[in-house]
């Protein structure tokens, strides 16, 4: 290691450069995670709309409700919390090791939660395919059958079962998309410094994506399970 | 996390992740079992135990400044007052007594505030007596009616 001076030392980390009209690093990073959180309480508002117009109608309709709910599978929406509660953790790692400067982990957390944001869309997108094939889509004028009781406020809740999922899989897009233009400057050892500002905000926004999914999970598919139950 | 010297621990994410899976099953189990209306709130309990897990650890609010802390709870707040009002309005509408929807217009302002009896009087000189007297009777009718 004595020929190789030139290089420099894992310890030696510098500062990242603060912009002009910050005092220093610290102050810059509170108020960009700051500037996060108050885009995130907007997304919370937003999301928050759409489970106000859930309420109300399960409210109105707990039977209809408890039914279409059925229509749902339980084990993919377990498997796919799986998915996303671990795409949660990896991206959480990946923040943990852009603090501690271990750039090319930070990429390959990067690619693992990509990973699972993708298989978390395909089976996403196999469980749309079957409501299309059962008639269960209220979109695009095709035909809603639905043989049980209530078929209107069943229409209503996979309505509100595509609009929230449908919001929700659109921002794990732009999520998934935001990560992969991460990716080289991991692998190019940007992250060596500490310099993890940028991970921990698209850390912030996994995190939020996998908050409303926590919600979303119990609020869509296990509605009274057990009242709804076949006798 | 303001100090980016701070690190938490790989083992409390990793604890974090055990207790979201926790969560998560017990979140499936409780859903068959019949607790009537007390499952929606088992089921809320559950989701926002594994909500809090992942804002204060996941997201760093725990070691992050008030201010964040503000900006998170200013979220929580606005949210459950946008849902309990919304709720709150849709559940006491019952409350009313239902009323056909003639009646469900808005009074005229001389419905709501009835001639007094001198301006009558006077609004009724320039008129014939029998003129006023009829509309006197109409006023006291329509008070009766009241």
């Amino acid at each position: 290691m004595s020929t190789t001076a030139t290089l420099p030392t894992h310890t030696a980390k510098k500062t990242p450069v603060v912009a002009h009209h910050f005092d220093d690093w610290t102050q810059q990073y509170d108020a960009c995670v700051l500037g996060m959180w108050t885009f995130l309480v907007t997304e919370v508002m937003f999301f928050g709309g759409a489970i106000a117009v859930y309420m109300i109608y399960r409210w109105q309709y707990p039977m209809a409700f408890a039914y279409a709910s059925q229509e749902l599978s339980a084990p993919l929406g377990t498997f796919n919390t799986f998915i996303l509660l671990t795409s949660s953790l990896t991206v959480a790692l990946g923040v943990r090791y852009a603090h501690t400067g271990e750039s090319r982990k930070v990429g390959w957390m990067l690619i693992s939660t990509i990973v699972l944001g993708a298989i978390f869309l395909g089976i996403k997108a196999y469980e749309y395919y079957t409501k299309f094939e059962h008639n269960l889509a209220p979109l695009l004028n095709l035909p809603f059958d639905y043989a049980g009781p209530d078929p209107g406020p069943t229409k209503i809740f996979f309505g509100l079962y595509f609009g929230m999922t449908g919001i929700h899989a659109l921002h794990m897009i732009i999520g998934v998309v935001l990560m992969a233009l991460y990716i080289p400057a991991a692998f190019r050892n940007e992250y060596r410094d500490g310099n993890s500002l940028g991970i921990e905000i698209i850390g912030l926004y996994w995190h939020f994506v996998d908050l409303v999914w926590i919600f979303l999970f119990p609020l869509l598919y296990l509605v009274d399970r057990s009242l709804a139950a076949p006798m | 996390m303001s100090n980016t010297e701070e690190h938490t621990g790989l083992g409390t994410y990793f604890l974090v992740y055990a207790l979201l899976m926790v969560g998560l099953i017990a979140t499936v189990a409780v859903a068959y079992v019949p607790l009537g209306s007390w499952n929606l709130v088992v089921a809320l309990l559950i989701a926002f135990t594994k909500a809090t897990l992942v804002v204060l650890i996941f997201m760093h609010v725990l070691n992050s400044p008030r201010l964040t802390w503000i900006a998170v709870f200013a979220g929580l707040i606005w949210l459950s007052i946008m849902l309990s009002l919304m709720m709150a309005d849709y559940a006491t509408r019952t409350w009313l007594p239902t009323r056909a929807p003639a009646d469900m217009a808005i009074p005229s302002y001389r419905e709501l505030v009835p001639l007094s009896d001198d301006a009558v009087h006077a609004h009724g000189h320039g008129h014939g007596e029998a003129a006023h007297d009829e509309a006197a009777s109409e006023e006291a009718a329509h008070d009766n009616e009241e």
